[in-house]
């Protein structure tokens, strides 16, 4: 290590600490303008009452204290945990069933995919709209297909017991993303595990949870974890449900039958700007923060975990 | 190759629409600006300099399609009739707009809003108090509208809208199928109402309901007016005590499960959802004779008419309950009002357009052409308000004075999320109506 | 007879795989086709029963009258506005920043890296309520400037995708150019950049789809009638009373058409980049 070279390097790590700095600047500046600012006002506005035209105000504990206490916001996560608990498995099974079958050979293959992935780049609002109008019992599709089986369909969006599964089953009309990423998964599960497992004379269901699922697991739980936090996201479909079947005379505090599809991010919208509570409803956004945080968490342990057990990831 | 030269033109053709968007917000602004130097040509002369120029005032109303027409219509009669103030009118339905809006940098200077949202934007301080504009010169304010008109939009003895129109719920039946039954008047009283009901359902091979007798649409009637007939109140008549539990809802509540139970919940539910599908269009289920009562507005005749439904209807006022006759035509009380933001930058003429829309020959035009009723004591006995469809009935409702309103609570949004979540779960049996009050009490309990 | 047997199970074996996919292919594509059919029926006939997939009659009138209900041009060039402008900002911002975290060495590309994986967690309700106040503080409310500003310092999502694909870039290539003299820029510019198309591409369709389907932010930002986009200006269709069911599925398919074929034109690299973005991400 003669000393000129250790000086060049130096230099030039300098220059790359400074050069790496600046291209990464927008985002920095993104970063700290879009994201930290705003998090951090919204903690302390959450200690604060404050509306559109009132400046905020300190009052304390008592956002939280109210959080605690009112049954909407309870409400609302259950039906947001809903989401997240039984909507996300059921796309991940429905994005591997997908991805297993296109995964296979067969002619037209390029065909299915496209038409399994184009849902989920239709425009949110297009695509509610067009299930609203399927889930009407008499007009709607879903309950006259339902009705050649010879079920009897529900009334989907009025019966508050099958609200949110018709959500759930909205939804998995839209799983196209993590069914590309499962694919891609499987694509990279070496042939060679297979041929071996082959010789032994393992079948197709041995063969996937031997192999298979090992190998894909990591990729799994990190689409779980995205598809959880999207649940936690879950606004448009309900606001546009909501909207579409309040013309009856719902007041604007309406979360669909018996509330059962006031999502916790709508109902946190409705406080923010109708009701014009903006202190609570940055302590309700603060609360959602650390569940989601919390969960997280878990779900990367477990993850984690899954991947230093061996067979899975590169 | 191909796929490329028909993206390179998608894209082009984007670009330039994009571009062309853009020279439109230039020119049309472009082109207002001479039409109202044009207009105030004419009038300069007796007009101060300062005032050459007409003040531009925005009106947003929640109306739309053939009803936003009435109301431009309404702004252009103002417009005419005085030279100081040009209006805008421009249809803003959603209510959380507004309300970015009236607290942001391009508020309207006038808004029609619901009495509910008046109070509620009254309380959080986004809107004037109209009523010290009236106090500054002299306008009485009670000598024009109802009593209940002014107190719907009042809070801490300040009135924060002018009343425009009053909404009020009745009782509208299909006469038709009333005589196919054996009836020849309406119900006086809800057993008898319910007796019909339950004669007038039909029902189809698979138990679908093909006829519906009792009133369970519209949705908010069935949680409102369906409720008062048999005395029920949600809140006390001071306006802040919550009575979430009193028998008049229980009543109520057991009717109308025992109608449910005779044709099965889902049944009820799978109705009532097509009707709301498609509600208020030519299909609409009382349009189509699929509908023997219907608690609804007098709106709902002028779209009868609209639609050319050859639907056979009366209307007469709710009935009360065989023990209460005297709850006859007990209903909300809602009206729609002009208000004005704080923040609006032409409160003058904000004030004075306000003034002339709620009380001129244009609002009694206005009236007659939304189907909407009067707020304005002297449009009750008007020959032309009376002589609109159905509007005798609905009036002489409205001289009862009896109409319910809204507790002016911090939490009457949450109490009335609550109470529709609550009585979701009695009507599609989830929980027993005992069950319910006693829940939706408990809750209540925390509202303030 | 061994032979026919062997030879009809090979060729019987696919048709259980092809009758599913069929199956699933029909159930996934119904929703498109009963917007379209809709779109295509009188009212009468989209409430008559029995419930028929196809219209007696076809009206194409639908299409024009939507287009009238809503000022649905006005809305069009504002979504498209928007759009263009936003695909414009992820292509310049979220290249930077990926090759600033593949190629460049440099001590925070690691922090940098776990906090933009950090950021994805943040909901958008949490951050929602301080930005409406900021921008409505700087009297942006009624501009398009919220909706497309964030834009031009990059989405995590994205800078991830391109962050693999520069990652994949042969680092030769770079050190060659270092040996000739070229600035980091210029080898970002000249050499990287023209590399990336592919990338590129799926950022930019990424960018486009998110843009033109936004629905919250302009929720929140936009409330003049003629500067809403078109995802918002749908509710018009939602009047106060009733849904205009036809009317609405018409301009629904007009809406939704531009992002078929967008997708049908750039699959691949969508496809693509969707997969890079889960295996390592």
């Amino acid at each position: 290590m003669s000393k000129p070279i250790g000086i060049k390097m130096k230099k030039s790590e300098r220059r790359d600490n400074i050069n790496g700095f600046l291209f990464a600047l927008p985002w920095i500046i993104g970063f700290i303008c879009f994201s930290l600012i705003p998090l951090l006002t919204s903690f302390y506005y959450s200690f604060t009452s404050f509306n559109p035209v009132k400046a905020p105000e300190w009052v304390g504990l008592e956002n939280y204290q109210y959080l605690f206490k009112d049954p909407l916001v309870f409400k609302s996560l259950k039906n947001t945990l809903f989401m997240a608990f039984v909507s996300t498995p059921i796309n991940l099974f429905i994005a591997m069933l997908l991805a297993s079958l296109l995964n296979s050979k067969f002619k037209g293959r390029g065909v299915a995919r496209t038409i399994f992935f184009m849902p989920s780049i239709i425009p949110m609002i297009a695509a509610t709209m067009v299930w609203i109008w399927m889930f009407d019992p008499t007009y709607g599709y879903i309950n006259r297909v339902l009705g050649f089986m010879g079920i009897n369909g529900p009334s989907w969006l009025v019966n508050p017991a099958y609200t949110k599964w018709a959500l759930v089953l909205m939804g998995t009309w839209c799983t196209g993303t993590t069914m590309l990423i499962c694919l891609a998964a499987l694509q990279n599960v070496p042939r060679s595990y297979y041929e071996s497992a082959e010789i032994d004379g393992a079948n197709v269901i041995h063969k996937f949870f031997r192999i298979t699922l090992p190998c894909v697991a990591p990729v799994l739980v990190y689409q779980a974890v995205l598809n959880m936090i999207n649940a936690f996201q879950y606004f448009t479909q309900v606001y546009v449900i909501i909207n579409a079947s309040s013309g009856g005379g719902s007041s604007n505090a309406s979360g669909g039958p018996a509330n059962s599809i006031l999502m916790y991010p709508l109902y946190l919208f409705n406080t923010a700007f109708s009701y014009m509570k903006m202190g609570r409803a940055s302590a309700m956004a603060w609360f959602l923060f650390v569940i989601v945080c919390v969960l997280t968490f878990i779900m990367t342990k477990v993850t984690k975990k899954i991947s230093n057990n061996g067979m899975g990831g590169e | 190759m191909k796929k490329r030269r028909i993206f390179c033109i998608l894209v082009l053709a984007m670009a330039i629409s994009a571009l062309t968007a853009c020279g439109r917000n230039g020119s049309s602004e472009a082109d207002t600006a001479p039409e109202s130097t044009g207009n105030t040509r004419n009038e300069s002369d007796d007009t101060t300099a300062a005032s050459k120029e007409k003040k531009k005032v925005v009106f947003w109303y929640s109306h739309t399609g053939d009803e936003a027409t009435c109301f431009e219509d309404a702004i252009k009669a103002y417009n005419e009739s005085q030279d100081k103030y040009e209006v805008e009118g421009l249809s803003v339905t959603d209510k959380q707009k507004i309300i970015v809006a009236i607290s942001g940098n391009e508020a309207p200077n006038v808004i029609e809003a619901s009495n509910q949202d008046i109070i509620s934007y009254a309380a959080n301080g986004l809107i004037e108090p109209v009523s010290d504009l009236a106090a500054a010169e002299n306008y009485s304010l009670t000598d024009r509208f109802a009593k209940q008109a002014l107190d719907a939009n009042t809070l801490n003895d300040k009135t924060y809208g002018i009343p425009l129109a009053s909404i009020i719920i009745q009782m509208f039946y299909n006469k038709d199928i009333l005589e196919e039954i054996g009836y020849s008047e309406p119900p006086k009283t809800m057993e008898e109402l319910y007796e019909m009901a339950v004669k007038a359902t039909e029902v189809d091979g698979n138990g679908t309901i093909t006829r519906l007798g009792y009133p369970l649409f519209p949705l908010a009637s069935a949680r409102q007016e369906l409720i008062y007939a048999f005395g029920g109140r949600w809140w006390a008549e001071d306006g802040l005590t919550l009575t979430p539990n009193n028998s008049g809802i229980l009543d109520s509540l057991n009717m109308n499960l025992k109608y449910r139970s005779l044709y099965g919940v889902g049944k009820v539910q799978e109705f009532v959802a097509t009707a709301n599908t498609n509600r208020y269009t030519e299909n609409d289920m009382f349009f189509a004779g699929k509908q023997l009562f219907r608690f609804d507005g007098p709106w709902l005749a002028a779209m009868i008419k609209n639609f050319n439904s050859d639907v056979n209807y009366g209307v007469a006022l709710i009935p009360g309950t065989e023990a209460n006759p005297e709850l006859e035509g007990t209903s909300r009380y809602e009206t729609n009002s002009l208000t004005i933001p704080v923040v609006a930058n032409e409160k003058e003429g904000a004030w004075d357009f306000a003034k002339y829309f709620t009380t001129s020959q244009a609002t009694k035009e206005l009236l007659i052409g939304i189907a909407n009723l009067p707020t304005q004591l002297s449009l009750y006995d008007d020959p032309d308000i009376l002589s609109q469809p159905n509007f005798d009935v609905f009036i002489e409702a409205l001289k009862m004075e009896n109409g319910i309103q809204y507790p002016k609570i911090e939490d009457l949004s949450k109490y009335t999320s609550l109470i529709e979540e609550y009585v979701d779960y009695a009507y599609n049996g989830m929980k027993t109506p005992e069950e319910v009050l006693k829940e939706l009490a408990e809750q209540a309990k925390l509202l303030k | 007879m061994n032979y026919t047997r062997a030879y009809y199970k090979k060729r019987l074996k696919p048709i259980p795989i092809y009758l599913l996919v069929i199956i699933l292919s029909l159930v996934f594509i119904s929703p498109f086709l009963i917007m379209v059919t809709t779109a295509l029926k009188t009212n009468a006939d989209a409430f008559e029963l029995p419930v028929k997939l196809f219209p007696r009659k076809i009206i194409w009138s639908n299409f024009p009258e939507a287009m009238e209900k809503i000022p649905y041009m006005r809305y069009m060039m504002n979504t498209v506005f928007i759009t263009v402008l936003s695909i414009g900002g992820q292509l310049i911002s979220t290249p930077m920043v990926a090759y600033s975290l593949a190629k460049i060495r440099w001590k925070g590309a690691p922090i940098i890296s776990s906090l933009i994986i950090g950021t994805m967690m943040i909901p958008y309700t949490v951050t929602m309520i301080p930005l409406y106040k900021i921008w409505s503080g700087l009297g942006m409310t009624n501009t398009y400037i919220p909706l497309i500003a964030p834009t031009f310092f990059g989405s995590p999502f994205y800078i991830i995708i391109m962050r693999q694909f520069f990652a994949g870039l042969p680092n030769s290539l770079m050190e060659a150019a270092k040996i000739d003299g070229a600035g980091e820029f210029r080898r970002y510019a000249a050499i990287a950049l023209p590399l990336s198309k592919p990338a590129l591409t799926t950022v930019g369709i990424y960018a486009f789809i998110n843009a033109w389907s936004d629905y919250l932010a302009p929720l929140i930002y936009i409330n003049k009638t003629e500067k809403l986009t078109l995802s918002l200006g749908l509710q018009g269709f939602l009047n106060q009373y009733s849904v205009d069911w036809t009317h609405l599925m018409a301009a629904a398919t007009i809406f939704v058409i531009p992002v078929i074929i967008f997708f049908l034109f750039f699959q691949r690299n969508f496809v693509e980049g969707i997969a890079t973005s889960g295996i390592k991400g």
